[in-house]
Formats: structure tokens, sequence, C-alpha cells
């Protein structure tokens, strides 16, 4: 059993009780101090995430739905998050726009897809 | 000066001396502003004893050649023996003018000699690039192709040359290539149709760049006995073909996007496939040849009713059957059982065989599914059908744009190996002219699924209203192909239509 109240987290944005059902948005922080608060169902398309935030898990992020990634900068992040909704907002429909993202931060993002197991966003839909 | 034992005369120092000023030592320069002291003492009050007079001349040649003078009989034993024969001189211009502009304010330009030029340069250095050199055939086929050029013949020849590879270079010339208007009087001018005509047969070609598909006025291509193992899909953008060899290759399967080319959607009427180890159906009934095809052209022609109207030239496409899906997620890793046999083997010709899903049933028309355990589908993790790219197909999709594709995959840090591969990957299709979906046309890195169909193309040799006038006529020549295409399709709902359907259902049944 983690001692949760001893973690240095003075500024959750969402806390939530154990036993609460799990709120609808988690905050996703960035290397550099961002905050993304951001639908939990969209954000739930990484795998990753998923596990983190499995509210079955004794982690520290699925208790304060806040998931801390110290390698990724507020842009990348930003990228990843708009990523997240543009796959909620379309996952359903038929014909799909394309996402642009600058060619300036593609490996970036490349690897942060990687680490968040975005690669089988297509097939990971359960 | 009496007593002392004769001594061996010195051996000269092997440092070139300027004849513009005699060596003095610092030691004595400092001091030779006044005159020298005399000493009454001494034996020989002379003053050649405490200046340094003249030197005996030791060296000979210009102050930038010298060597040693070798009148003294001393110099004759002992390695220290320089070259002594003065080398003739010739009337040979040297480099070196031997022009000194020493000015005469400098005193102390004697005194610099303990500067030394430092071993390395500070400045970071520009490695010098290497230059692909150019191969004899290469060289060939740029004269071969200048020539061209030059008189304005749109046929260029490039039979047997050896060549390995195109370059861009060669690329980029055949490009210039354009025959020489004829300007007339109370003629309008008008660019000539394009009517390129390139051939490159009997080479070792293994792969084609595709910067050639961007020569769109290319007509005939001819790319016979070559080791092509596969065509880029971008050649749908070679719109003006109209002849395309490619027998005697390694080819196993065509691009989807050839069809576009083929009469009557495109223009080519001349599609040449023979001597490929291509994929050929398991099931054998697919890819039969010689009865049944009249038979079933004739079937086809009351059955089809996508191209009621056939000139004579244009090819009649059927469909035949289609392999299993391989899938495959955004990193390139096949998930599916079903996978397709690498290009790169080269087994026998009977064995390319694939397996078949689905063949057209010629009693009722209409495709037929084989049973699962014959077309094996999808492991465990059954996938829904969605539209949206994966973040890393796009961030890939987006590495593909930038300009520094090449050196991109050096950028990854070490363990991560597979975004290395698929880096690499990204660019060897750039240069290939990209990878699109044969469905939606987009422009894709990692194809999510690939599958074979067969086709079969049949060549009208009369138009049809000929041939019901001639009810025993031939209505085809025998000139048939069986062609398995290679389809890639960006997401499940690009895929093939039954496979849509069938998914579907067994959706519901969970």
């Amino acid at each position: 059993m983690l001692h949760t109240s001893s973690q240095p987290y003075a500024s959750i944005t969402i806390t939530m009780d154990d036993l609460a059902p799990p709120s609808k948005y988690v905050t996703l922080v960035s290397g550099d101090g961002f905050e993304f608060v951001v639908l939990r169902e969209a954000a739930m398309v990484s795998p990753i995430i998923k596990g983190m935030l499995d509210p079955r898990s004794q982690f520290v992020e699925a208790q304060h739905a806040r998931c801390v990634f110290q390698e990724m900068s507020g842009t990348v992040l930003d990228k990843v998050v708009e990523y997240f909704h543009y796959w909620y907002r379309y996952k359903d429909s038929e014909d799909v726009p394309d996402m642009d993202i600058p060619v300036e931060l593609c490996l970036e993002l490349l690897a942060a897809a990687d680490y968040l197991g975005l690669d089988q966003a297509n097939m990971s839909t359960k | 000066m009496s007593e002392e034992p004769p001594s061996s005369p010195r051996l000269p120092a092997f440092t070139f001396q300027s004849r513009k000023r005699s060596h003095v030592s610092p030691q004595s320069l400092r001091f030779n502003s006044s005159d020298p002291a005399v000493f009454s003492s001494d034996d020989d009050p002379g003053l050649d004893n405490y200046v340094e007079g003249r030197r005996k001349k030791r060296y000979v040649g210009s102050w930038f050649q010298q060597h040693l003078d070798s009148v003294d009989s001393s110099f004759d034993n002992g390695a220290g023996r320089v070259s002594t024969v003065p080398t003739k001189r010739s009337l040979k211009r040297d480099l070196d003018s031997g022009v000194f502009l020493g000015s005469d304010t400098t005193d102390g330009e004697d005194f610099i000699e303990g500067l030394e030029a430092p071993a390395l340069p500070r400045l970071p250095q520009i490695a010098p690039r290497t230059v692909p050199r150019l191969s004899q055939p290469e060289i060939v086929a740029r004269q071969k192709i200048q020539e061209c050029i030059d008189r304005g013949n749109e046929m260029v020849d490039l039979w047997g040359v050896g060549l390995e590879e195109l370059s861009d270079d060669i690329v980029n010339r055949l490009g210039q290539v354009t025959s020489i208007p004829i300007v007339a009087k109370d003629v309008a001018f008008a660019p000539p149709p394009p009517n390129l005509q390139v051939f490159l047969a009997l080479n070792k070609l293994s792969r084609l760049p595709g910067s050639l598909c961007d020569i769109t006025n290319l007509t005939v291509l001819s790319l016979r006995s070559n080791e092509l193992t596969e065509l880029p899909p971008a050649i749908s953008k070679l719109v003006n073909l109209t002849e395309l060899n490619l027998s005697h290759n390694k080819l196993r399967c065509l691009p989807a996007d050839v069809l576009d080319l083929v009469r009557p959607r495109g223009k080519l009427r001349d599609l040449s496939i023979t001597f490929n180890p291509l994929w050929r159906p398991q099931r054998p009934e697919l890819c039969k040849t010689d009865d049944a095809t009249e038979e079933r052209g004739r079937k086809s022609q009351n059955s089809s009713g996508l191209h009621t109207h056939h000139d004579k030239g244009d090819y009649m496409v059927h469909w035949l059957g289609r392999s299993p899906l391989q899938v495959s997620n955004s990193n390139g890793r096949v998930l599916s059982e079903f996978r397709l046999p690498s290009m790169e083997e080269t087994p026998e010709l009977s064995e390319s065989r694939v397996s078949v899903a689905v063949y057209f049933d010629e009693d009722s028309g209409v495709p037929v599914s084989l049973p699962p355990q014959a077309s094996p589908g999808l492991r465990k993790g059954e996938a829904m059908p969605s539209s949206v790219p994966s973040l890393t197909e796009l961030a890939l999709r987006s590495c593909s744009r930038s300009s520094y594709l090449r050196d991109l995959d050096s950028l990854i840090p070490e363990g991560l190996t597979h975004l290395q591969k698929l880096l690499q990957r990204t660019s060897l299709q750039k240069d290939m002219g990209g990878v699109t979906c044969s469905t939606c046309r987009k422009t894709i890195v990692v194809p999510l699924l690939e599958w074979i169909e067969w086709r079969e193309l049949l060549k009208c040799s009369f138009t049809l209203e000929d041939a019901e006038d001639l009810p025993r006529a031939r209505l085809f020549t025998d000139e048939e192909l069986v062609v398995p295409l290679l389809y890639r399709a960006c997401s499940w709902r690009c895929g093939p239509k039954d496979v849509k359907r069938e998914r579907c259902l067994r959706r519901k049944d969970e």
C-alpha cells in the first residue's frame, strides 16, 4: 500500500477518493511543468496511460489521476494531447482529416509515440 | 696557435642561410653597434679575429635552392655528404619566382623562427565530401542521353549498357530529352505530344528510383531482362505510358496502381510480364490458361457491366481471387498469421504460391470465401475498424516530409533500433517515390493491411460489335495474363469490402 499523503504533489487539480468512481478527466504533466487536463476516455488510447491509470492498480497515478512525463517537453505533450482528442473525435467516423505534425517535432513525437505505445492505435480500440 | 693538433674540419650545419644577411648570433648582434674591443695582449691583434669576417662560401645555388659546395675534399668521406652534383639548369618555369621582397624596416625578421604553425587548425574543418564517382556504364549512358538531347531524338536506347542503378543524374537527363518542334509558316506552334521512349533492356537494375516516375511524357518503357524485384507504386504517375515491358525480371507481383495505367482507364496497351517468378495462387484453377479463356470471355461479356464497350487493344480485367490479409502494426511488425512471402526470397517458380482466402466462383458468379481454417485471420486481440492513423504513423509521415530524412536515423538514441529501422524504411520508400493507400490514395509509410489480388488481363483483339457479326471468331487473343497485384491499405476501412462484412458479422456474434 502506498502512502499517498506523503507524496509532494501540491498542485493536484483533481483529487479523488479511492472509493469514488474514476474521474472523467485526467491530468498529464510535462517535464517542464505544463499540465494538460484530458478526457480520460481519450487518453485511454495509449495502453501505457491506460495501465498507469487503471483504478484496480495501486499506482500513485491511478489514485490521483495524474501522470507526470519527465522526458516530454510541453510542446511535445501538447501534440500528444492533441492527437488523443483527434483520435477520440474521429475514431468512429468514415472520413478522417489529416492531423498536421510539424516536421521539427517529428522525431520527438516518434519517440513519444513509441513510448506511449501508440503504434497500434488502429487495433487497440476495444 | 702553434701546438694544437690539427682538427678535422667541422661539418657544416644544414641550415640554409640566406645570402642577404650572414648569420649573426644574437649575442654579437646586441653589441655590434660599436667597435669591437681590441686588446693589446692578444696574439694577433687583427680585427679579423674579433669580427666574424666574410665566411667562405660553402653553398651554391640561389637562396631558395641551395646545396653544398663540395670543393672541400674532406666532405668526400662520411655520410653527411649531400648530393653535390649541381643539377643542370633547364629552361623550365619554377613555381617559386624567386623574387624576394624584403622590407628594410623589419630588422627582427630573423627571430621569428620560434613560431610554429599549430598542428591542428583551430576552426572545425569541413570534411571533404566523397563525391560519388561515375561508373563506366553511367558514363556511356550519359553520353547516349546527351546525344539524344542534342539531336532531339526521343528514342533513348540504353540496351545492355550494364547499368546497375539509375542515378538521379541520369533520370534528370532523361527528363530533358524532347523532340525539336517543327516550326513552319502558317502553322500554329504547339508543344509536341509526349513521345519519350526509353529502352533499358538487358541491364542490371535491381530497383527503379521514384524520380523516374516523374517523367510523365514517357510513353514506352522497356525494362526487359533486369533484376527488378519490385515495381514502385509511383509508376501510376506515368499516365502516358502505352508500352511497359517487364519480362525477364525477378518480380513477385505488381503494385495495384498499375491497373490505373491499363486501357481503357489508362493508355497502356502492351503490358508484358512474362518470365517473372510471380506469386501464384494455391488453387491452381485460378490460373488456368488456354481453353476456358474463350468461354469465360463470352460469359463476362454478358455479365460484366463495368466496361460495356471495349475497343480493340483494350484490356478486360477479371477478378480471380484474393489472398488473406497481412496485418501489421505501425512498427511494421506483422500481427496476422498470414504473411506474404518476402520479396527477396527466390524460391523455385513452382514454390512461390500464396494461399487464397476468397476466389471467384465461375458457376455462381460471386466471390466465395473459404472457411476460416483455410484462411487464417487475425490472432487474438481482434481489431475494430477505425480510420484514424496511429501517432507513430503520423510522425513518420511528417518525417518523410523532412529534407533531412536520410540523416534522421542517426539522431535516434541507442536502444531504439526499431525506430531507426522504421526511419530507414521511410527513407527507402521515399526514394521509391512513396507508397500510397490503394483505396484512398493517401501517402502512407507502413500499410496496415497488405494483400494480393489475382486479376486476369485479357486483351481484346476485336471490338464487341465485330464479334457479334462473326460468331465463330475468337473473341480474344491468347494473350492472357494472370497478374498478382499487391494492395496496400492505410486502415481497415480501406481494406477489401468482403472482409469488412465478414468482420462485422463476427463482431455481432460476439
